[in-house]
Order: structure tokens, then sequence, then C-alpha cells
């Protein structure tokens, strides 16, 4: 074989003289291969590539968890996802030392109300496990009742046992998961859950099934069926935004996008979110996404009757904008619980 | 590092400690009918020793339950071929391991490493009745894999101790998962799939 011996001398005196360990050096000794046959050797700073050094796992912590860390609130949430990391980090660390070790993740219930971040979390997850090798792929399929369950016998098990093919690799998000418990017991639902069952055993390690939904339907739906509980032994909590959190939710929205919000705009949102709460269309975050992209439209409206806008009335949404100009604000009414 | 003789083949064996690497080599060449190998042991250092054992003699003095019985290079030839060109030579080497206490060892290991862009194919033995978790190899052997395959020679992964429970399950199970791999169970012990492994190599090493 080609490989020019002196181009990985430097590897084995390092590793010789311990001052690198055999998984590093392992690695390198491959980067060297792969450059010497004139390919590129992959990222350096890749999780196989070194020893976990307690600054590697603070680098790796910062960049793994970034977009996690970037989201509004969402506290309780981040401390779960936190503990999930320290527990890939000790695995990988025992692994290093030849302890038993489990590298796999569990299957995950997501809880809460409508707009609170479930599925945007999901799909972050399934970045960050890719990041750390828990899953090869990451990404995230989303299914409900109706992708899962069919109209004849078989066609159930069938559709299920697709959807979980789908998603090998990655993560499968079963939105409003008690749904398939809904129709009684003759009902295909129940096919669904089995199939679903049977599917995570089968393919231990290669997928994540995150089921999501209502607080109440959820811990129902697990206490009806027994062995749902400890098949989803990680249950993360999505409490409603405060009325800061929305409002620093609505400052981003605004960001994002070169606009900025007037102080009299940040005022009539809040009077908005608190009548919005009260009522049971309340979307938390997509409400505010839907107040902040009527206001948006309406700002435009506003705008082509200036006659020469400046940049910043270019960018300015006003208390105006945001109450949509009266009574029958394009936002109320079905348009905040509209998914996007 | 690496023995320039035109056109003989190395058969690298490479592995984690005690996972049987020395009793294969000892099978192939029985198998190879080489009865009384030469064996050339290279210590870290570069002492080298040889001797032509029989090869009841070479098993209970060269394998042994205890990790790190090898230390250093060790050569024998296969007995197939007369031919310079069709002369195979296994290179049995000492364990690769993170957890390393002893700097002779380390040494050890470090000629170990070196060898790996000599070898002409490699044969990573591991234990298939040790902790496989999820159709996985643990990680020191996945890197082990990886760097040599990135060699681009022959690659054969040979899941040893096929005689001890629960090893042939996890054997498959990783063939499954796995159909790129050129994966052979084996006993050692029990000389077990030894043939089909030498057919192998013999075929691998077919000069092109
Ligand atoms: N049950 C069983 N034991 C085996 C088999 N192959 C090897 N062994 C045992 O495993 C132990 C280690 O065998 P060796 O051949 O010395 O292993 P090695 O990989 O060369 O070990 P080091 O040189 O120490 O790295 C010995 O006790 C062997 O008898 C096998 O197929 N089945
Ligand atoms: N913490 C957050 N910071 C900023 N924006 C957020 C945050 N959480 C959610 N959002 C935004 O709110 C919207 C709704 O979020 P998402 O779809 O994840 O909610 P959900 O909990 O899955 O809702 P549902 O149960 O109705 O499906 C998305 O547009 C998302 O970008
Ligand atoms: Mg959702
Ligand atoms: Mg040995």
């Amino acid at each position: 074989m080609a490989v020019r011996t002196d181009s990985i001398r430097p590897i084995i005196n390092e590793f010789e003289s311990n001052r690198i360990g055999m998984h590093s050096a392992l690695t390198k000794l491959q980067g060297a291969i792969v450059r010497n046959q004139g390919g590129s050797a992959g990222s350096e700073t890749s999780l196989e590539d070194a020893y976990l050094t307690p600054e590697r796992i603070r680098a790796l912590r910062a960049e793994v968890l970034r977009p996690l860390d970037d989201l509004v609130g969402l506290s309780g949430v981040k401390s779960v996802i936190e503990s999930i990391f320290a527990h890939v980090m000790v695995q990988r660390m025992r692994e290093d030392v030849n302890l038993i070790y489990d590298r796999t993740v569990d299957h995950m219930a997501f809880t809460g109300n409508p707009g609170t971040g479930k599925t945007t979390v999901a799909r972050m997850l399934g970045q960050i496990f890719a990041n750390l090798h828990i899953l090869t792929s990451g990404h995230v399929v989303e299914v409900e009742r109706a992708d899962l369950v069919g109209e004849y016998v078989g066609h159930t098990a069938q559709k299920t046992r697709a959807a979980l093919q789908k998603a090998l690799g990655g993560i499968l998000f079963v939105d409003e998961a008690y749904a398939l418990a809904r129709g009684g017991e003759r009902d295909f639902g129940r096919e669904a859950i089995d199939t679903l069952v049977k599917g995570m055993e089968d393919h231990r390690g290669e997928l994540i099934v995150v089921i999501a939904g209502y607080e109440r339907e959820m811990q129902h739906f697990l206490s009806l069926n027994p062995g749902m509980h400890s098949r989803f032994p990680i249950h993360v909590h999505f409490a409603d935004f405060t009325d800061i959190e929305l409002t620093e939710i609505a400052y981003r929205i605004a960001k994002d996008r070169d606009y900025k919000l007037t102080p009299s705009a940040v005022q009539a949102l809040r009077r908005m979110l608190a009548k919005e709460r009260t009522m049971s269309t309340f979307g938390n975050a997509r409400t505010v996404r839907n107040i902040m992209e009527a206001a948006m439209r309406d700002q435009a409206a506003r705008v082509i009757n200036l006659e020469y806008p400046t940049r910043d009335d270019l960018m300015k949404v006003e208390a105006v904008d945001v109450f949509g100009g009266g009574e029958s604000a394009p936002w109320s009414g079905s348009g905040s619980t509209q998914r996007w | 590092m690496c023995l320039e003789v035109a056109r003989v083949h190395h058969g690298l064996v490479v592995g984690q400690p005690n996972v049987g690497k020395t009793l294969l080599c000892l099978r192939l060449a029985q198998a190879s009918s080489n009865l009384v190998p030469l064996i050339i042991h290279e210590s870290p250092s570069g002492g080298i020793v040889e001797r032509r054992l029989h090869l009841k003699d070479a098993i209970s003095t060269l394998v042994s339950a205890k990790p790190h019985t090898t230390v250093g290079i060790q050569t024998l030839a296969l007995g197939f071929g007369v031919k310079v060109s069709e002369r195979f030579l296994l290179d049995d080497t000492t364990g690769l391991t993170p957890d390393i206490e002893d700097q002779m060892v380390r040494s050890g290991m470090a000629r170990t490493l070196e060898r790996i862009v000599c070898a002409t194919v490699i044969l990573h033995v591991v234990d298939a009745s040790a902790g496989l978790a999820r159709n996985q190899l643990n990680r020191t052997d996945e890197l082990i894999r990886s760097v040599s395959m990135a060699t681009k020679v022959p690659y054969f992964l040979i899941f040893n101790k096929l005689d001890l429970a629960g090893a042939p399950e996890k054997a498959v199970s990783y063939r499954k998962r796995h159909r790129e791999t050129k994966i052979f169970s084996i006993s050692a012990l029990k000389d077990i799939g030894i043939e089909d492994l030498l057919d192998n190599l013999r075929r691998a090493s077919v000069v092109k």
C-alpha cells in the first residue's frame, strides 16, 4: 500500500510517548492514511477524534447544544437534554476504558400545550443526536393517527412499519399519540400501537420515538397501557410561555426578519397576549408568530401609503400594525391556531 | 518499518488483547500444513528471537488467558504455495486497548499501529462472546475497523470464540447490519471455520 511511512511516524511517536491515547492515535492514523491517498480526512474536531478531556466536553456541549440554548424559555426541556448529554458523554468515557456501556438514548414523551415548542425541539434533537453519533441521520418524521392507521386489516401494520422504516436513523415524532387509543378495542389504532412498540424493540438504538401531546391526555394514555410508561422513560414537559418569554419570542421574530417593534407595539402585543391567553385557541409561541406575521402584513399596508418611507419606516412595526387596525384583527379566530 | 520484501503477502492480525489472535495464527498455520512453523518474535525495542516450534508446543507457550501474552510482532509463514509470490506471512501483534499501564506494552501497540500501513491483508479479530452492544463493535474495534478500511487492502472481520454462549447470535446480528464487510465466524479453540478463512486468505493473496 502506498502510504508513506514517514507521514505516520509522528503519530506513532506521540502515542508511544504517551502524549495521545489509543483512540486518538487510531483516528489520526486513519486521517493520515486518507490524506495520503489524496482524500479528505473529514473534520478534525469530530466526536470520534479524541479522548474526552474536560475542555473537549465543554466545547462539544457548546457546539452541539447551542441551537437549544438559543430557544426562549423552556428551562425544564433544557435541563432534560442536558442530562441526556451527560449520559452520552459518560457512556463514551466508560467505553474508552472498556467498561460496560449503553450508548442508546431512550424514547421520549413530550407533553405541553399547542405552540410550546414540542415539534421545534424534536427537530433540534434529531440534529443534536446525529452530532453526538446517537443517530445516524437525525431526520424527523412527523406522523399523526391518520398516517399510521389504515382502512382494513393489515393495512395499519403496513403503514406503521413504513413510518418506522422511514424514520430509521432519526426520530419518529408521533403527534397526539393518544389519538391511537381513542377508538376502543376494535379500532385499528391498537394495531398501530402494537406495531410501533414491536418496531421500537426490533430497531433498538436505530431510531428514537417521541410521542407528543397534551399533558392530561398523555398521562391517561400512558396509564391505560401498562408497559407504555417504561417504554417512554424520558418525560419532557413544555410549560406555557410567560408573557415575558412570549414578548422575547416576538422580538426575535422581528429581529430575524429585519423588523423592529416600537415600545407602543410591545405594549399592544402584551395586551393582545393577555386576551389570547384566556381563549381556548391560545397557541403560545404560535400565536405570537401569527400576530407578528399579521402585524408585518399590516405594516406593509400602512407603509405603502407613506410618500418616501425611510429605512426606519420600513423596519418599524407600530402599535396600530399589531392591533390590525381594529376589531376584526386578521390574527383572531382560526388564524391563531392554524398550523404553519 | 515495513518489511520491503517484494510481493510477499503480509497478513496483519489485529484486535484487542486476549481475543485469540495468537491461537488463530497457529490454527491457520496448522490448516495450511505448516505443522512446525518458524516463529519470529520481534520485541517492541527491536530484539529478534526465532524459534521453530511444533504446533502443540507453540499453543501451550504462546497462547494464554492472560492479556498481553503477545507483546511485539510475532511472524509466521503460512504453508501454502512454493513460489515466493505465494508466500504468506502472518504478523501476530500486541492487542490494542485504550487502557495501558505498562510502557513496554504501549511500545508493543505502537509497533502494531505502524504495521497497519504495511499489511496486504488485515485480519481483525474480535471476541464474539464479549459485550457487543446492539450490533455495534465497541469503540476501539470500531476505530480499528475504520483505519483498516482506510488502507483499502482486503479486510476480514473475524468473530472468534463462537463456541461460547451468545457469540453466534451476536455474530449473526452484526453481519445483518454490515453486509458490506467480509465477516467470518470462527472458533480458534474448537477449530471451526478456519478452513474457510484460509481459503479466503489464499484467494485474497493471488498475485495481481
Ligand atoms: N472459548 C474460546 N476461547 C478461545 C478461543 N480462541 C482463543 N481462546 C482463548 O482466549 C485466550 C487468549 O488467546 P490468545 O490467542 O492468547 O489471544 P491473543 O489475542 O493473542 O491475546 P494477547 O496476545 O494477550 O493479546 C486463551 O485463553 C485462549 O485459549 C475460542 O475460539 N474459544
Ligand atoms: N422557545 C421558542 N423560542 C422561539 N420560538 C419558538 C419557541 N418555541 C416554539 N417557537 C415557535 O413557535 C411555533 C410553534 O412551535 P411548535 O410547532 O414547535 O409547537 P408544538 O408544541 O409542536 O405545537 P403543537 O402541539 O400545536 O404541534 C413555531 O413557529 C416555533 O418556531
Ligand atoms: Mg407540533
Ligand atoms: Mg497473543
